[in-house]
């Protein structure tokens, strides 16, 4: 791989947004080194994390990605038995098993399923000539919905939810008809009711019906909304400074550090500061689906079109339910919020990213190229030859 | 693939980013008055909800130990610094001890202090002085009422609704009840580690809060269980602590929300008699001596009643401490010690019990063996001698079966069966019977007692080295009274083992008993003076050697009715000198008691107690 191929600004994006959440962390709880159990600070350990991450996506970046072509099924299958032994082997926490506990490290596969589940639909979805009839929507559908339906069990109605437009984009991408589109989109819509009667749990009822009619609900149950989008709109046009935000804010709110981290930039940065961590995000997207746009190779594009799914929509369903356009989920700020497992699988899918973004790869297909191709011009990359 | 669909795509995805942001502009651009004012105006405090403590209660259902509602005084030592004086006349102190609780806000103030990063420090200071801090608990009502009614002449000073322990019955069980005191400095530590205040917390504020909370010393005014019930079975008495978020608008009021809720501690039904302790108590009392009585049912070892002669009033240690009192109660070594199960002494003829038993199981005797008494085991030991030749030398009681050996505790006879089976076969039915191990009373430091290894003479008829506690005596005659079961005392009503066989016969059982009922209602029976017309008692009396000059203590271990125990009641009086003389009377006292409580039916007797309470507690206010 050449440096010089690398997109700098998807980087510079990432390391802003990683650079902003250990900002608000700082805020959130600075460190005393003079304590001995300073190892357990959200600062010091996320930039523990961060420096790892950083390690793991350098690592991620230096094999072609079309090894992960390769390893895609074995990837995938991974994790859904992962998915699977969670479900038998972990301690319940808060009625929810999507943990993994290391001692010290929380693993929660979910995250590491996102990334395989993109890559197996990629393999899947990539050269296949009958995408255009029901029968060969068939394969992909199965695909997405043994993890999805994994991680709903457990349950992570949040998580589990990403998965469909990330499906759909990478549908989409692929080559599929817009009106077997609408038809998935139709059938979703209409399973959505029978979920929320049947398949959820009453705290994740209220958390919807919350959203949608909040005269229903507890008091006590809207005011974690209510208290970011009131801590948010206290920020004002420029933000109240930086500040130790536990002690000295009049609004408290649980969980601020890792879901409602955003509240801590809206409050302290004011709307100039939000404004930017968006602007940077939108920024990261455009370079991601410009890599797709211009990468000739469909593994790689659908790669791209499905991780960058993934990162926009947790980005809308988070910063939504902050600023209480959204129900609360459960979903982090990728990059931003405090979490390891988060954190770390985030980079990898920049790093694959960047990875796909990074390589040229000929393509074999006339309707990429626009016309016949001479295959007499065609000269080897010495790349591709080590790959293939 | 279609290179123009990624493009619709990248559209599509970056379009609801301009969403949040018109959100955004809504929020922070078009409303800007409406969130901040709420912010300069807002206070809001993390409070911990101290759920009340389970209530302690007899067998009849009344209260041996409640949380009662009482004001505390509280300050806020910024405003209070002014006025210690007049504060020190509403509540009749000396205004040094007030300036010493006010000394101890600060010191923890500090403590807090040293805890944060030298920046933080003056910022903790202002806070901290502006918030209220315990300084007296349970202060009299007239004085709540005069420093709310006053707020300009004790600035500072604020009065909260608390809960205080209270133990109603006062030193009635009190070595049964326990009591609650102040946390020492590990305990604090030790419970804290073990997440005691605050499981569950970290999940919904985090840990950092939770560390914020303690730092700022919330759960150091906690109390702790230290003896008896309260510590026995503080798991189901305590509840878990809640959590609850306190805002403070001006002209709203105080609003609250509940993040974890507190629960209540559960109820323990006791099997102590309340009345009878306390009636037991009483008798105990006539002598200065130190005394025991223990009361259990045979048939499964509840215990009615676990009395000592020593008695201190548990209210005495619930903060505010009665300081003269607990110096008292702490220079007189023994008092927090219960004499029924706490302490061990040597057993006497009591013993004879067990030697009788070891001696019918092993065929060493039958019912109708007759040994002789010459007065003398042998002529060439000095030492060894009926009691009836210690007297007059030279007396002797004749030839004797077990009944006439058991009716007048004639040593000469058990010292045969001693003899034959030496120290340690003794030892081997002694354990059968419950002595030289912890019985298993649900109850804090029982005494094991102890066993000697030699000596088989002196064992056989209870001296030598063994140590026995008065309950261990009362475990042993259940066996006898129920025919052989082994139970385990207990206080907590459907707690203890079930009763479980040993190895004594149920043949060897029904000779004790006989020889027993002897003992009292024989001619020449030691123990006549407990004999009842109106219920048939059986016992065994006892007068152990406690040391050269001194007297003997008296035992008397029994039960009763004959053909259907229902009681076993055994007493102690340590140097009584004769168990026949000083112990069995008492033990009469007892049974006539128990009689007369279950002649009566419960109604009246409930009233008659009600009464007795109302007008204690008229007593109390006085």
């Amino acid at each position: 791989m050449r440096i010089a191929r690398l997109n700098w600004v998807l980087l510079a994006c990432a390391g802003l947004l990683c650079a902003t959440g250990l900002l608000m962390l700082w805020t959130f709880s600075p460190p005393d080194w003079d304590d001995p159990k300073v190892a357990r600070n959200v600062f010091v350990r996320q930039a523990a994390f961060l420096a790892v991450g950083l390690a793991v996506l350098g690592v991620t970046l230096i094999p072609n990605y079309l090894y992960a072509r390769r390893a895609a099924w074995f990837l995938y299958g991974a994790c859904a038995a992962t998915l699977g032994a969670l479900l038998l082997l972990a301690r319940e926490t808060n009625g929810t098993r999507g943990w993994f506990d290391l001692g010290p490290l929380k693993v929660q596969p979910a995250e590491f399923a996102k990334i395989a589940t993109v890559l197996a639909l990629a393999r899947c979805l990539m050269y296949v000539k009958d995408l255009d009839r029901w029968r060969g929507l068939a394969k992909p559908i199965a695909v997405l919905a043994l993890p999805a339906g994994l991680i709903l069990a457990q349950p992570d109605f949040g998580t589990a939810a990403l998965f469909v437009p990330a499906f759909l984009a990478m549908l989409w991408a692929a080559g599929a008809r817009t009106r077997h589109m609408i038809a998935i989109v139709i059938v979703l819509a209409a399973a959505v009711p029978v979920a929320f009667r049947f398949g959820m749990k009453e705290y994740q009822r209220n958390r919807i019906l919350s959203f949608l009619h909040p005269e229903k609900v507890p008091r006590e149950l809207r005011r974690q909304q209510e208290q970011s989008v009131k801590a948010c709109g206290a920020g004002g046009a420029a933000g109240r400074g930086i500040q130790e935000t536990w002690g000295n804010t009049a609004f408290y709110i649980p969980e601020r550090h890792t879901d409602f981290v955003y509240s801590l930039v809206a409050e302290q940065f004011g709307f100039v500061g939000s404004t930017f961590v968006l602007l940077v995000f939108a920024l990261f997207l455009a370079q991601a689906l410009r890599m797709a746009y211009f990468s000739r190779e469909p593994f790689g594009r659908l790669v791209v079109v499905g991780l960058s799914t993934f990162l926009a929509f947790q980005v809308y369903v988070n910063v939504g339910m902050t600023l209480g356009v959204a129900p609360i989920t459960g979903l982090t700020l990728p990059l931003v919020s405090y979490g390891g497992s988060s954190l770390l699988t985030t980079l990898i899918s920049v790093a694959i990213i960047l990875n796909v973004g990074s390589r040229w790869t000929p393509s074999f297909s006339s309707r990429d190229l626009g016309g016949p191709v001479e295959m007499t011009a065609f000269r080897p990359h010495e790349e591709l030859r080590r790959v293939l | 693939m279609d290179r123009r669909r990624v493009a619709v795509l990248a559209a599509a995805l970056l379009l609801p980013l301009a969403g949040l942001e018109a959100r955004l502009v809504q929020l922070q651009i078009l409303s800007p008055g409406k969130y901040t004012a709420e912010l300069r105006t807002r206070r809001r405090t993390l409070e911990v909800v101290i759920p009340p403590r389970g209530r302690i209660v007899d067998r009849t259902g009344r209260t041996i130990a409640e949380d009662r509602p009482c004001f505390d005084l509280y300050v806020v030592p910024e405003e209070f610094e002014k006025s210690p004086a007049a504060l020190a006349e509403a509540l009749g102190l000396p205004p040094e001890e007030i300036e010493a609780d006010v000394e101890r806000i600060y010191r923890r103030i500090e403590e807090q202090m040293d805890r944060r990063p030298k920046r933080e420090r003056i910022r903790i200071l202002e806070r901290e002085r502006k918030a209220p801090y315990l300084l007296r608990r349970d202060i009299p009502f007239e004085t709540a009422f005069l420093i709310e009614t006053n707020a300009g002449r004790f600035p500072g000073a604020v009065v909260r609704e608390g809960l205080r322990r209270r133990y109603p019955c006062g030193a009635a069980g009190a070595h049964v009840a326990g009591y609650v005191g102040r946390m020492t400095a590990e305990e604090y530590r030790r419970r804290l580690d073990e997440g005691f205040f605050t499981e569950g917390f970290a999940a919904v504020v985090g840990e950092d809060a939770v560390e914020r909370l303690e730092a700022r010393g919330v759960f150091q005014d906690e109390l702790t269980c230290r003896d008896g019930a309260e510590r026995a079975f503080d798991a189901r008495l305590r509840g878990k602590c809640g959590l609850m978020i306190f805002e403070r608008e001006p002209g709203r009021g105080r609003t609250m929300v509940e993040l974890v809720p507190s629960v209540p501690g559960a109820d323990v039904d006791l099997t102590i008699d309340i009345d009878l302790q306390r009636f037991v108590e009483g008798e105990l009392a006539k002598t200065p001596l130190d005394s025991a009585a223990v009361v259990l049912d045979p048939r499964t070892g509840e215990a009615l009643a676990l009395a000592s002669n020593r008695v201190f009033d548990p209210n005495d240690f619930v903060p505010p401490l009665n300081r003269a009192k607990v110096r008292e109660y702490l220079d007189n070594q023994g008092t927090l010690r219960s004499v029924a199960y706490q302490e061990q002494y040597p057993l006497g003829s009591v013993f004879k019990i067990v030697t009788a038993t070891a001696g019918l199981e092993n065929r060493l005797i039958a019912a109708g063996t007759t040994i002789e008494c010459k007065g003398k085991f042998r002529p060439e030991l000095r030492h060894y001698n009926c009691h009836i030749w210690n007297k007059t030398p030279g007396a002797s009681h004749g030839p004797l079966d077990l009944l006439g050996a058991m009716e007048r505790s004639c040593n000469i006879y058990f010292y045969t069966i001693g003899d034959g089976m030496g120290a340690e076969g003794l030892k081997y039915w002694a354990l059968q019977l419950g002595f030289g191990e912890r019985t298993g009373l649900d109850l804090p430091a029982e005494v094991p007692g102890r066993l000697p290894a030699r000596d088989a003479l002196s064992f056989a008829i209870g001296q030598s080295e063994l140590q026995v506690s008065p309950l261990q005596v009362a475990v042993a005659m259940s066996l006898i009274a129920n025919g052989g079961n082994r139970v385990t005392p207990h206080v907590r009503r459907g707690g203890g083992l079930p009763p479980r066989e040993t190895a004594v016969s149920r043949e060897t059982v029904d000779i004790l008993r006989k020889a027993l009922q002897e003992v009292v209602y024989g001619e020449h029976g030691t123990a006549s003076k407990a004999g009842l017309k109106e219920l048939r008692v059986a016992g065994k009396t006892g007068s152990a050697q406690a040391g050269a000059d001194r007297d003997s203590h008296a035992w008397f271990a029994s039960y009763a009715p004959y053909d259907d125990p229902k009681y076993v009641v055994v007493v102690f009086v340590k140097h009584g000198g004769h168990g026949g003389e000083t112990a069995a009377p008492v033990a009469a006292r007892i049974y006539q008691r128990l009689l007369r409580k279950a002649a009566t039916p419960p109604g009246i007797w409930r009233a008659v107690e009600r009464a007795a309470d109302i007008l204690r507690r008229v007593k109390e206010r006085m």
